[in-house]
C-alpha cells in the first residue's frame, strides 16, 4: 500500500492545487472586474451630480439674464451708465456668486451698463464672437462662450449671454461673465480622493477648469483627447477606459454633456484608487495561495520522507525475515551436515583399513564422494537463501517455484516431516518475487513444522481460483483471477483468537524461540505483489493458508 | 540404530571390517526387538529418530533386565544445548557427535 502511495497521490495533489490556482486566479480576476466597474459606476454618478449643479448654475443664469433684458426692455433702454440701473443689476448679480460681473452691450457693440463700472474701460465689443452670433441670428435666445481672458485682468471667464430686444429689433447682449476659478473651487471643495481628476470643457475641446492642477491648460483646446475624439461624437454621457490621456496611469472616465449648455463635464478615478481594495484582497489570495502551495509542498514532503522511512523500515524487517527463517533452517542443516561429515569420514575409515576389498574400497569412494556432493548442495541453498536481495517483481510460473524450493523446505521442515508437492496442471504466471516466495514458504513451513511437532505431512498446492471460490479479494479486482498457493499441515491447528491475530507482528504461540515475524512477513509479501491471504485452522484439524497471486497480464500481442 | 540410511551403512562397514559384528536397524522399535532377541555388547544409538527419539531408545534398552551389561552410545548429527545431560539422564554410557571420531570410536571398542 505504503510502496504505491506517492505517485498516484501526488498527482492528485497537484490537479487539486491548480484548480485551487484556478479558481483563486478567476475569483481574483473577477474582483478585478467588480472594482472597476464599481468606480466607473461611482464616477458615472459623480459626473452626473457635477454635470446637475453646473446646469442648474447656467439656468440661473440665463434667468437673470432674462430678468435684466426685459427690464431693459421696459425702461426702452436705461441711459449709458445709469446708476439705478446698475443697481438693479449688482443687486441681480449677489445671488450669482459665480459670476463676476453682468454687462449689457449696446447695438453697436458699445458696454452701456456694467456691473464693474467704473472700473471698466469704455469698450467696444463688437468683434466678441457671441455678439456677432446675436447680430447674425435674431433665433440664438442665449450663449455660452468658450473661456474668455478678461481684458481687465481678472482671469478666464465663460460669457453667457442673451439677446436684447425683440425678434426683430437687435438691441445688443446681456452678458454674464461667469468665472472659470468658480468652478475649480467647486471641484476642490466637494472633495475627491488625491488621484481624482475633475475637468469642464468647452465642447469644442477647450478646457475651462480642472482639479487638481487648477490653472494647467485653462483656455487650451484638447480635441485631440478621446473624450472628444471617440466618445462625445457617439453619446452625449458615457464612461470609457484611458491611459495617459491628460493625467498620466490607467484610468476610468465618466463624461456628460450638461443639459443645456455645451459644456462637458468628466470626471476620471485612477485605477490605482479603485483597485486599492482589491489589491489588498488579491495580495491576501496570493499569500494564502502561497501557504497553501507550501503547505502541501511541506506534506508531499513529509509523505515521501514517511514513505522512504516506511521502505527501510520494510527492508530492514525483509532482512530480519530472512535471518529468522535462516535460522529456523541452521538447525536441521546443521544436523544433515554433520550427518554428511559422519558418512564422509566412516567411509574414509573404509579406505584406510587394511582389510577393505576392492569392492568395498569402490563403494566407500561413491558414497562419501556422494555425501560430499549433497553437502555442496545443501551450502549451495543456504548461500542463496541467505543472499540479501531487493524485491522484484516478475512473471513466475508459481507451481515451477514451489517445486524448486522443495528440497530447502524439507530441511527447513526437518527430516520427520514430509513435504509434499501438487502441481495444478496447466497455470498462468503470476507477478511474485521468486526470493520473497522463498523466504514466505520456509516462514509457513517451519510454522507447520512446529504445529505437528516435528512429524507429519506438509501439503503444497498450486491451482487456478476465480474469485468465486477466492475469499477475502481486494475491491476493485473481482475481474482478477488468482493463482492460489496452498499450504496445508496436518498439525494441531489453531483457535480462533490465535487464527485472527497470526498475521499481527511480534505475535507468536512459540514463546521465547519465536519472533512473531514469520507470518507478518508472509502477509507483507502477499500485499507487495497484490495478492491477499487466508488462513484455514481449527483445533485438531490442521491449518491451511492459502496464499492469491494475482495471474501476471499476458503479454502483449502473446497468447494469454 | 540410524534414520540415516547412508550413515548406518558407513558406521556398520567400518564395525564389520573391525571385526565386529554388526546389526542395523532404522528406528526405536526394531531396535529394541534386535536387542532382545541378539543380545548386543554395544547399541549405536542416533538421537534424531521419527517416532521414538534416541533418548527413549536409550532409556528402554536401560529398563531392559537382560541386558544389564549393555553399553549405550547415543549420536546427534548437530548436538544441541543440553543434549549431553538428557542423554546422561537417559543412562546412555557415551554420547557423542557426528561425525564420529573414528581413531577415538577405535580406542572405544579397543578394549572388548
Amino acid at each position: 500500500m505504503l510502496v504505491r502511495f506517492p505517485r498516484r497521490y501526488l498527482a492528485a495533489l497537484v490537479v487539486i492545487w491548480a484548480a485551487a490556482a484556478a479558481l483563486v486566479a478567476t475569483l481574483v480576476l473577477a474582483g478585478r472586474d467588480v472594482a472597476l466597474e464599481r468606480a466607473q459606476r461611482s464616477s458615472a454618478s459623480f459626473a452626473a451630480i457635477l454635470a446637475g449643479e453646473i446646469g442648474y448654475a447656467f439656468r440661473t443664469v440665463h434667468l437673470t439674464l432674462g430678468a435684466i433684458g426685459d427690464a431693459y426692455h421696459l425702461e426702452g433702454g436705461a441711459p449709458r451708465n445709469d446708476p439705478a440701473f446698475r443697481q438693479m443689476m449688482t443687486r441681480r448679480l449677489q445671488d450669482l456668486p459665480f459670476v463676476r460681473a453682468i454687462f449689457l452691450v449696446g447695438p453697436k457693440g458699445w458696454l452701456m451698463h456694467d456691473t464693474d463700472f467704473p472700473r471698466t474701460p469704455d469698450l467696444n465689443l463688437a468683434d466678441r464672437p457671441y455678439f456677432r452670433l446675436h447680430q447674425a441670428d435674431p433665433s440664438l435666445d442665449g450663449t455660452i462662450s468658450s473661456p474668455i481672458l478678461s481684458r481687465s485682468g481678472t482671469g478666464w471667464f465663460l460669457a453667457a449671454t442673451r439677446r436684447l430686444g425683440r425678434a426683430s429689433a437687435f438691441e445688443g447682449v446681456a452678458v454674464a461673465a461667469v468665472q472659470a476659478s468658480y468652478f475649480r473651487a467647486h471641484f476642490e471643495r466637494i472633495g475627491l480622493g488625491s488621484r481624482d481628476f475633475v475637468a469642464l470643457f468647452h465642447n469644442d475641446g477647450v478646457l475651462i477648469a480642472r482639479h487638481p492642477d487648477g490653472n494647467e491648460g485653462i483656455g487650451k483646446s484638447f480635441q485631440h483627447i478621446p473624450l472628444f475624439s471617440r466618445h462625445l461624437p457617439e453619446s452625449t454621457d458615457g464612461s470609457y477606459f484611458t491611459r495617459n490621456s491628460m493625467v498620466p496611469g490607467d484610468r476610468v472616465v465618466s463624461y456628460r454633456v450638461i443639459e443645456g449648455t455645451p459644456l462637458v463635464v468628466a470626471v476620471s478615478r485612477s485605477h490605482v484608487d479603485a483597485l486599492s481594495e482589491w489589491r489588498r484582497t488579491a495580495v491576501g489570495a496570493g499569500v494564502g495561495m502561497g501557504a497553501l502551495t507550501l503547505m502541501l509542498a511541506l506534506f508531499v514532503f513529509y509523505v515521501m520522507r514517511e514513505h522512504s522511512r516506511a521502505e527501510r523500515e520494510r527492508e530492514r524487517r525483509e532482512q530480519a525475515d530472512r535471518l529468522e527463517a535462516l535460522g529456523q533452517l541452521t538447525g536441521s542443516i546443521a544436523h544433515d551436515f554433520g550427518n554428511m561429515l559422519h558418512v564422509v569420514s566412516l567411509n574414509l575409515a573404509v579406505l584406510r583399513e587394511e582389510r577393505s576389498d576392492r569392492q568395498l574400497k569402490d563403494q566407500a569412494l561413491s558414497m562419501a564422494q556422494q555425501a560430499v556432493r549433497r553437502s555442496a548442495g545443501l551450502i549451495e541453498h543456504l548461500l542463496h537463501f541467505a543472499r540479501r536481495r531487493p524485491l522484484a517483481l516478475t512473471q513466475v510460473d508459481l507451481a515451477a517455484a514451489v517445486a524448486a524450493t522443495r528440497d530447502l523446505l524439507q530441511h527447513a521442515a526437518g527430516p520427520f516431516a514430509t513435504i509434499e508437492v501438487v502441481p495444478g496442471g496447466e497455470l498462468p504466471e503470476v507477478v511474485c518475487d521468486a526470493n520473497q516466495l522463498e523466504t514466505a514458504l520456509v516462514n509457513l513451513v517451519v510454522n507447520a513444522r512446529d504445529a505437528m511437532a516435528g512429524s507429519g505431512r506438509v501439503v503444497l498446492r498450486t491451482y487456478l481460483c476465480n474469485d468465486d471460490n477466492g475469499p477475502e479479494l481486494k475491491r476493485g479486482r473481482r475481474d482478477a483471477r488468482f493463482v492460489c498457493l496452498a499450504v496445508e499441515d496436518s498439525g494441531s491447528g489453531m483457535p480462533e483468537d490465535v487464527r485472527k491475530r497470526a498475521l499481527e507482528p511480534f505475535f507468536t504461540t512459540k514463546g521465547e524461540s519465536g519472533t512473531g515475524l514469520g507470518l507478518s512477513q508472509v502477509y507483507g509479501f502477499m500485499q507487495q505483489v497484490g495478492g491477499s491471504m487466508r488462513i484455514d485452522s481449527a483445533p485438531g484439524r490442521g491449518t491451511t493458508v492459502h496464499l492469491f497471486f494475482p495471474v501476471a497480464p499476458a503479454p502483449a500481442g502473446g497468447a494469454a | 540404530m540410524d534414520d540415516n540410511p547412508e550413515a548406518a551403512r558407513a558406521l556398520a562397514v567400518v564395525l564389520e571390517l573391525w571385526g565386529h559384528e554388526v546389526f542395523v536397524t532404522h528406528d526405536g522399535r526394531s531396535a529394541l526387538e534386535h536387542v532382545r532377541r541378539v543380545h548386543p555388547d554395544v547399541v549405536f544409538v542416533d538421537i534424531g529418530l521419527p517416532g521414538m527419539d534416541g533418548f527413549e531408545v536409550a532409556a528402554a534398552l536401560r529398563r531392559e533386565p537382560a541386558e544389564r551389561r549393555l553399553r549405550v552410545i547415543s549420536m546427534s548429527g548437530a548436538s544441541r544445548e543440553g543434549d549431553l545431560q538428557r542423554a546422561l539422564d537417559s543412562g546412555v554410557d557415551q554420547h557423542l557427535s557426528k561425525p564420529l571420531e573414528v581413531g577415538f570410536l577405535q580406542s572405544l571398542l579397543g578394549p572388548r
